[in-house]
C-alpha cells in the first residue's frame, strides 16, 4: 500500500510536469495546425537560459526563472516572425519540415555552445525530502507543482478572461470571419506561438534543477508534449493538464507493476487505445481551444 | 522527350558502378537506393493518400528483422526472407490502416508515432526473439546459384532492381484507378464517398503496400549493413524519410526519389566538407533554407495525376450519358423516407420526416434555412447516422449503410459547399467519378495487364462524354480548383452523373450561378430525366423550383408540413407562413 | 525556372564535394576515430577524443612514429550504427586510415565491424563492454576496454569486503546495461550471494522513481547501477527522495565520481564506483608518471576534470595504434595487424597486451585492462577502506 502510494505521488509530480509541456502545445498544434517539432528545444532552451542567469549573470534562482520564461517567449516570437509567417500558406506538411530543419539546428546550435556534458542547476530548497506519512517529495518537486498550476491557472485565465484570449479562441474557431471582425491575425498567431513557447521555457526552466541541463533533453519533452496534446484534445487547455497528470500516474504505475523496461509503451498503449474509442481525445466532444 | 530523358537516367544508373570508382561512393549509393525505396514508400501515404506517417520506421525495422531473423535462426535464403520481410511488414500496415479508419489529421500522427514507439520498445525487451539491444549481428549477405552478392557492384545493381521495382509499381498504381481513389481520399473525402470510394478499403490498401515497401527495403538494409540493431525504428530514421519526402516534392513520383538522393548524399557531403563540429547544425540550417526557397520540394508544385490527355474525345454524344448505362431505359425504383429524425445536441433537426420521391420525377425539397433539408440529404446518403426512421430505395433498405455502399447503389448526392478534387483537373475530376465503373484492382494494375489499360481507355472517353455533357469540354485539361464557382458546380454535378445515378439528389446546385449559368442548369436537369433519372432537388430559388418540378415537398423545423405539386405549394398557407413568418395583418 | 536551378545546383554541390580528391598526404600517419560526437552521449564521445588528441599531440612533441607525424581523421557515429558503419566506410575508402579507433557504444562498434573484415582495416576498441565484440571471430578487432565479465571478475575479490549478500540491479537498457546485469548477476551467484530484482530504463528517461521504489521494497543491502552519469545522477538524487539507504555500486567505469559530486552533491555520498582510472590519486595508477602527466596535461588544456575516467580511453587507443605502426615498421593494415599481437606497454589504465579471444582461427584480441573501485566520502574521491592501507 505504501509503495502504491508513493506511486502515485510520483505520478501526480511527474504528470504535472507533461501539462505544463502539453498546454503550450496544445495552443500551437491547435491554433495554428502546426506540428511543432521545435517545442522540445524552447524547453531546453527554457533549462540552458536558466542555467546561464544563475552560473554567468549571477542572478537569483527565481528571477532566473522569470528571464527564461520571458526569454522563451521572444526567441517563439521570433521563430514565428521570421520561419512561419512566410511559409504561411504552405500545407502542414510544409511547415512541419521547417519546424523539424530548427529543431536539429537548435540542438545542434545548444551542443556546440555548453558541450554535451549535463548541466546542473543550482537551487535554494533544501535536499531533505518532506515526510507526509509513507510518502516522501522533494522541496523542488513541490515548488514545481506549484508553480507549474499558477503557470496553467495563469493560462487559463488568459484564455478566457482577456481581450487576447477571446480573439485566440475567436481564431481559433472562424479564422475568416474573426478577421472580419477586425482580429488582427498574424499578430494572433505571432502571441499565440510566442506564448506556447513561453510555457515550454517555463517547464525547463523548472524541470532543469530537477533533471539536469543537456542538449538533448527536448527530444522525451516533444513526445510527450504531442501525446498530452492528443490525449487532452486540440486547444483543450484543462484536457491537456488532466491528460498529462494521467499519462504521469499511468507510466508511474505501468513501470512500477507492470515492467520497467516497457514503461514509455504504457504511454503509448493508452494513447491507441483511447484514440480507438475517443479519436477527439478522452475531454473533448468537439475541438475547441480554452 | 521525357522518353529520351527517362531513357538517358537509366542508362546512367546502369553504368553508375563503371565510372563511380570508389567503394565509398557505391555505398551512399546503395544507400540512396534503400532509402528511395522508403521514400516511395512513404509518399505513398503522405503524398498521395495525404496521411502523414510518422511511424514509418515501424515498417522498415520489421522488414529488418523478419529478414535477419529467417536468415539466421532458420537459415532461410534472401530471397525468401525478403517477401517474407514484405508480407510482415504489409501485416503491420494493415493494422495502421484499420486503426487510420478511426482517426484522421493529428490523431493518426500521434497513432502513427505511437505505434512505432511500442514496436522499437518490443525490439529492445523481448531479448530472446530479438536478442535486444544487442542487435543481431552477421545477417548473411544473399547468393544466388552460388554466387554472393557480398560486394558491392553487385549489392548496387540489387538495390537498383529493387528500387525500380518499386518505382515502377508505384507509377502505375499512382496512373490507375486505385490512384485516382488515393488522391480523391486526399483531396475531398466526403466527395470520394459519395462516388462509390470506400475509405476504409482504399486507406488500409494504401497502408499495406506503403507498409510492404517499407519491408522490402528494411530487408535489403539487413542483408547489406549485416547488422541489425533496434536502432533501425529511431525516430531519426523517419524523420530522414519525411525529410526525403517532403523536400523531395511529395505528390510526385518524381519528389522522393529525388529527395533520397539529395538527402542522403547531402550527410555524407557534409562529412567531407564541414567539421564534425558544424555537421548537423549545418544540416538543420540547411534544410530549413531549403524549406524556404522551395516550399512545395524540389520537385515541386503537383499533384502528378495519372491521365494523361489522349486528345479529343471519340464520337459525339447525341444523348447524355445515362443514355450508355442503361439498355433499357426504364427509370430507378422509387425512394421511401419513413419517421426519419435526427438530433443535434437538444435540437431535433429532422422530427418524423416521411415522404417518397417518385421514379422518373424531378423532385424538390424546399424550406427556409435550418428546416432540416441538407440534414434530410445526409440521412439518406449515410454522412449522418439518424436516430430512427427507414429509408428504403426499391426493396434495399439504406439506413445504417456506409455512404459509399449507398453510392454503389445509385444514390449520389452532390454537396451544399462546392465540393470538388481541388487539385486534379476536369477530366481527372469525373474520372474519379468513374471510380464503380472500373474494376481494375491492385494485383492486375501492378502487373500491368492490357485489360487494365483497355479499361483506361474506356473511361477516358466516358469521362469526355460526361464532361462534355455539362458543356465543360473546353475546361478538360484545367486544374478544378482553379475554375470560377459556377463552372466548379458543373463539375461537381459531372462526378456525380459519372457515378451512375438511379437517384440524384442535388444540394442547392444553383447556388451562387448566374442566371444564364441557371438556365443551363435548368435545361441539363431536364434531359436528365428525360433519360429516365430521378432527381430529389434542394434548392432555394423558387423561380428554378417551381419552374421545373413535378413535385415540392416543404420542410419547415425538421418537419414535412406540405407536400404537392408546385402551384399547390406556392399558394399554401402554411407555407407561405413559413417563409414569411406567422403574422399576419 | 529559378526552382529548377536551385535544386540543380544543389545536387550538383552535394555530389561534387563528394568526389571532390580527399587531399591524400603520404607523409603522415592517419589514424580515423569514430566517436558519438552528436546526439545523447556526446560528452563521452567527446572526452574520448579529447583524450585521442592528447596522445597525437605528445606522440608528435617526442618525434611522431619512426619520424612521421600522427594525423587523427575524425568522424561523428552520432550514436547511430548506420553511422558508424558509414564513417568506417569513409574512413577506409575515402581517408585511406590503416587504422582505426572506436566506436564508443557496443551496437555502434559491431555494425562497424563487417566493415573492418571487408577491407581488412584493423579497429581497436577502446569503451564497449559486449562480450559478442570479441567472440565473433573478427580477427581484425583489438579491444583495450574489459567486457563486462571481465569487470565483474575485477569486483569479485572485493565482494566480501562490500558485504554484498543480497543484490538488485537498475541498468539503461541498452546492450551494456544488459550484458552488466548478467555478468555481475553471474558472478554473484557464483560466490553464493542472493541476486534481487533486475530493473532497467529507456536511455532517455529522467523518472526512475517507478524503479526505485520497486527495488526499495524489495529489501536487498546493494544496488548496482550501470548506466551513463546523468542517468547516474538522477538516480542517486531520486533515491535520496526516496530515501533508500543501501549502498551503490555503479559499473562500467563512465560514472564519472566528480561530476557525480558536483551534481549530485550529498545524494552521492557513500557510493562506490568501478572505474579504470583514478586521476584523483594518479600515482595509484600502474604508470604513476604517465597518469599523472596526462591528468596535467588536460587540465592544461582546460578539459573539465570529470572528463578523465572516460578521455584516458581515447589516450590509449591511440598510443596501441602507434605502438603498433612502430612495431610494423610501415603504416599498412595487415602489418599493424600483425604488430598488434606483439604490442606490450603501459598506458595511462595499465599494461596492454592482447590475448586471443574468439573462435579458433579467427581470433579478436583482448587486453586485460587494470580495474579499480573507488568511493565518495565526504564529498571527495577516496579509496574505499579496505584498500586504503595500499
Amino acid at each position: 500500500m505504501d509503495a502504491l502510494l508513493q506511486h502515485l505521488v510520483n505520478g501526480l509530480v511527474l504528470g504535472g510536469t507533461y501539462a505544463l509541456l502539453g498546454i503550450g502545445l496544445t495552443l500551437i498544434f491547435g491554433l495554428m495546425n502546426l506540428v511543432n517539432f521545435a517545442h522540445g528545444e524552447l524547453y531546453t532552451l527554457g533549462a540552458y537560459a536558466t542555467f546561464a542567469a544563475l552560473a554567468l549573470g549571477g542572478l537569483n534562482f527565481f528571477a532566473a526563472v522569470a528571464l527564461a520564461i520571458a526569454l522563451g517567449a521572444v526567441v517563439g516570437a521570433a521563430c514565428e516572425r521570421l520561419l512561419l509567417r512566410p511559409l504561411r500558406g504552405e500545407s502542414i506538411d510544409t511547415t512541419m519540415l521547417v519546424m523539424i530543419g530548427l529543431w536539429i539546428a537548435l540542438q545542434n546550435g545548444e551542443l556546440l555552445a555548453w558541450g554535451g556534458v549535463a548541466k546542473s542547476i543550482p537551487h535554494p530548497f533544501p535536499t531533505a525530502p518532506l515526510t507526509l506519512g509513507p510518502v516522501g517529495i522533494a522541496p523542488l518537486r513541490l515548488f514545481v507543482m506549484a508553480t507549474a498550476l499558477v503557470l496553467i491557472v495563469a493560462a487559463w485565465l488568459l484564455i478566457q478572461r482577456t481581450r487576447l484570449g477571446r480573439a485566440m479562441r475567436a481564431t481559433f474557431q472562424d479564422r475568416e470571419t474573426a478577421a472580419l471582425m477586425g482580429v488582427r491575425i498574424d499578430r494572433i498567431h505571432t502571441a499565440t506561438f510566442a506564448f506556447g513557447s513561453a510555457l515550454a521555457a517555463a517547464a525547463g526552466a523548472l524541470l532543469g534543477p530537477i533533471f539536469l541541463a543537456y542538449p538533448s533533453m527536448g527530444d522525451l519533452a516533444s513526445l510527450k508534449a504531442f501525446s498530452v496534446v492528443i490525449l487532452g484534445g486540440l486547444g483543450n487547455l484543462p484536457g491537456a493538464t488532466l491528460g498529462g497528470l494521467l499519462l504521469g500516474i499511468a507510466e508511474e504505475l505501468g513501470a512500477g507493476y507492470v515492467s520497467s523496461g516497457y514503461r514509455d509503451a504504457v504511454g503509448f498503449v493508452i494513447i491507441i487505445l483511447v484514440l480507438l474509442f475517443r479519436p477527439s481525445g478522452l475531454f473533448t466532444r468537439a475541438e475547441r481551444i480554452g | 522527350m521525357r522518353r529520351t530523358l527517362g531513357a538517358l537516367v537509366g542508362v546512367a544508373l546502369l553504368a553508375l558502378p563503371l565510372w563511380l570508382t570508389s567503394a565509398y561512393h557505391l555505398h551512399v549509393a546503395i544507400m540512396a537506393g534503400i532509402f528511395t525505396i522508403l521514400a516511395l514508400s512513404l509518399n505513398l501515404l503522405l503524398g498521395y493518400t495525404g496521411q502523414l506517417s510518422l511511424g514509418h520506421a515501424a515498417f522498415f525495422g520489421i522488414g529488418a528483422y523478419t529478414s535477419a531473423l529467417l536468415a539466421l535462426r532458420l537459415e532461410w535464403p534472401f530471397w525468401l526472407g525478403l517477401p517474407a520481410a514484405a508480407v510482415a511488414a504489409g501485416l503491420a500496415g494493415w493494422a495502421i490502416g484499420r486503426l487510420a479508419l478511426k482517426v484522421r489529421g493529428a490523431y493518426f500522427v500521434l497513432v502513427t508515432i505511437s505505434f512505432a514507439g511500442v514496436i522499437a520498445l518490443v525490439s529492445v525487451n523481448w531479448m530472446e526473439l530479438t536478442n535486444g539491444p544487442l542487435g543481431l549481428p552477421g545477417v548473411p549477405a544473399p547468393s544466388l546459384a552460388g554466387v554472393s552478392f557480398r560486394t558491392k557492384t553487385a549489392y548496387y545493381y540489387l538495390v537498383l532492381v529493387g528500387a525500380a521495382g518499386a518505382y515502377l509499381l508505384c507509377r502505375r498504381l499512382v496512373r490507375s484507378r486505385v490512384g485516382r481513389a488515393f488522391l480523391a481520399l486526399r483531396e475531398n473525402e466526403p466527395l470520394a464517398e459519395s462516388v462509390g470510394i470506400d475509405p476504409t478499403r482504399t486507406l488500409v490498401l494504401a497502408a499495406v503496400v506503403s507498409a510492404a515497401l517499407a519491408g522490402v527495403a528494411g530487408s535489403l538494409y539487413a542483408h547489406y549493413t549485416r547488422f541489425v540493431s533496434p536502432e533501425v525504428f529511431l525516430f531519426n530514421y523517419t524523420v530522414t524519410m519525411v525529410i526525403m519526402v517532403v523536400a523531395g516534392g511529395k505528390g510526385t513520383l518524381a519528389g522522393p526519389v529525388v529527395g533520397a538522393l539529395v538527402f542522403t548524399v547531402l550527410p555524407e557531403a557534409l562529412r567531407e566538407a564541414v567539421a564534425w563540429q558544424w555537421q548537423m547544425l549545418a544540416y538543420g540550417v540547411l534544410l530549413v533554407l531549403l524549406v524556404f526557397f522551395l516550399p512545395r520540394g524540389i520537385v515541386g508544385g503537383g499533384v502528378a495525376v495519372g491521365t494523361r490527355d489522349e486528345g479529343p474525345p471519340r464520337g459525339l454524344p447525341a444523348e447524355g450519358p445515362a443514355q450508355q448505362r442503361r439498355a433499357d431505359g426504364s427509370p430507378g425504383p422509387a425512394l421511401q423516407v419513413e419517421n426519419l429524425s435526427a438530433d443535434f445536441g437538444g435540437v431535433a433537426a429532422l422530427a418524423d420526416v416521411s415522404f417518397t420521391v417518385r421514379p422518373g420525377t424531378i423532385t424538390s425539397l424546399i424550406g427556409p434555412n435550418g428546416a432540416g433539408k441538407t440534414t434530410a440529404f445526409n440521412a439518406i446518403t449515410g454522412f449522418l447516422r439518424p436516430r430512427r426512421g427507414r429509408v428504403t430505395f426499391g426493396d434495399a433498405s439504406l439506413l445504417g449503410r456506409r455512404a459509399c455502399d449507398i453510392a454503389a447503389r445509385g444514390v449520389v448526392r452532390t454537396f451544399q459547399k462546392t465540393s470538388v478534387f481541388p487539385a486534379l483537373t476536369v477530366a481527372d475530376n469525373v474520372m474519379v467519378g468513374l471510380h464503380l465503373a472500373g474494376s481494375a484492382g491492385f494485383a492486375a494494375i501492378v502487373a500491368s495487364r492490357p485489360r487494365v489499360w483497355a479499361e483506361e481507355s474506356r473511361l477516358r472517353a466516358e469521362a469526355a462524354d460526361i464532361v462534355e455533357f455539362v458543356g465543360l469540354q473546353h475546361r478538360r485539361a484545367v486544374t478544378a480548383g482553379s475554375l470560377p464557382y459556377g463552372e466548379q458546380r458543373l463539375v461537381e454535378l459531372a462526378v456525380a452523373l459519372a457515378a451512375r445515378p438511379r437517384l440524384l439528389l442535388l444540394d442547392e446546385p444553383g447556388a451562387g450561378m448566374t442566371g444564364a449559368e441557371k438556365e443551363r442548369l435548368v435545361e441539363l436537369i431536364r434531359r436528365l430525366r428525360e433519360q429516365g433519372l430521378t432527381v430529389l432537388l434542394v434548392e432555394h430559388d423558387m423561380r428554378l423550383v417551381m419552374g421545373i418540378s413535378d413535385t415540392v415537398i416543404v420542410l419547415n423545423h425538421g418537419r414535412v408540413i406540405a407536400e404537392g405539386p408546385p402551384a399547390t405549394m406556392q399558394a399554401h398557407p402554411d407555407v407561405i407562413r413559413a417563409y414569411l413568418g406567422g403574422r399576419r395583418a | 525556372m529559378l526552382k529548377r536551378w536551385s535544386w540543380m545546383l544543389l545536387v550538383s554541390l552535394s555530389v561534387g564535394a563528394l568526389v571532390a580528391p580527399a587531399g591524400f598526404a603520404q607523409a603522415p600517419i592517419r589514424i580515423g576515430v569514430i566517436e558519438p560526437l552528436s546526439g545523447p552521449v556526446a560528452a563521452s564521445g567527446n572526452y574520448v577524443r579529447m583524450g585521442a588528441e592528447i596522445a597525437r599531440d605528445w606522440i608528435n612533441a617526442r618525434g611522431g612514429v619512426s619520424g612521421r607525424k600522427v594525423e587523427l581523421v575524425i568522424e561523428d557515429n552520432k550514436s547511430d550504427p548506420k553511422e558508424a558503419a558509414s564513417a568506417a566506410e569513409k574512413l577506409i575508402v575515402r581517408d585511406k586510415v590503416p587504422a582505426i579507433m572506436g566506436a564508443w557504444g557496443s551496437s555502434m562498434t559491431l555494425a562497424a565491424m563487417p566493415k573492418l573484415e571487408e577491407y581488412g582495416v584493423p579497429m581497436v576498441v577502446e569503451t564497449s563492454s559486449a562480450s559478442t565484440i570479441t567472440k565473433r571471430g573478427n580477427p581484425w578487432i583489438f579491444r583495450i576496454s574489459p567486457p563486462s565479465e571481465m569487470e565483474a571478475l575485477g569486483l569479485e575479490q572485493y565482494l566480501d569486503k562490500l558485504a554484498v549478500k543480497r543484490a538488485d540491479f537498475l541498468a539503461v537498457n541498452t546492450d551494456w546495461g544488459r550484458g552488466a546485469v548478467t555478468a555481475f548477476g553471474d558472478m554473484l551467484k557464483k560466490k553464493g550471494a542472493a541476486v534481487g530484482a533486475a530493473e532497467f530504463m529507456d536511455q532517455k528517461d529522467t523518472d526512475m522513481n517507478a524503479q526505485i521504489t520497486k527495488i526499495k521494497g524489495g529489501g536487498g543491502d546493494t544496488l548496482f547501477l550501470t548506466t551513463a552519469v546523468e542517468q547516474i545522477t538522477l538516480v542517486l538524487k531520486q533515491s535520496q527522495e526516496q530515501r533508500l539507504t543501501r549502498k551503490i555500486i555503479t559499473t562500467g567505469g563512465s560514472s564519472s565520481p566528480s561530476q557525480l559530486i558536483k551534481q549530485a552533491g550529498p545524494a552521492a555520498e557513500g557510493s562506490y564506483h568501478i572505474v579504470f582510472f583514478m586521476p584523483w590519486f594518479p600515482e595509484a595508477m600502474p604508470d604513476g608518471k604517465l597518469a599523472k602527466a596526462f591528468v596535467d596535461e588536460w587540465t592544461k588544456r582546460g578539459h573539465p576534470f570529470e572528463g578523465l575516467t572516460e578521455g584516458f580511453r581515447g589516450h590509449d587507443g591511440i598510443a596501441t595504434i602507434a605502438e603498433a605502426v612502430k612495431i610494423a615498421g610501415k603504416d599498412e593494415p595487415k602489418a599493424i595487424q600483425a604488430a598488434l599481437w606483439k604490442v606490450s606497454f603501459t598506458g595511462v589504465n595499465g599494461p596492454i597486451k592482447f590475448e586471443k579471444d574468439g573462435p579458433a582461427g579467427k581470433e579478436s584480441g583482448q587486453s586485460k585492462p587494470s580495474i579499480f573501485v573507488v568511493q565518495i566520502k565526504d564529498g571527495k574521491v577516496a579509496l574505499p577502506d579496505f584498500l586504503a592501507k595500499k
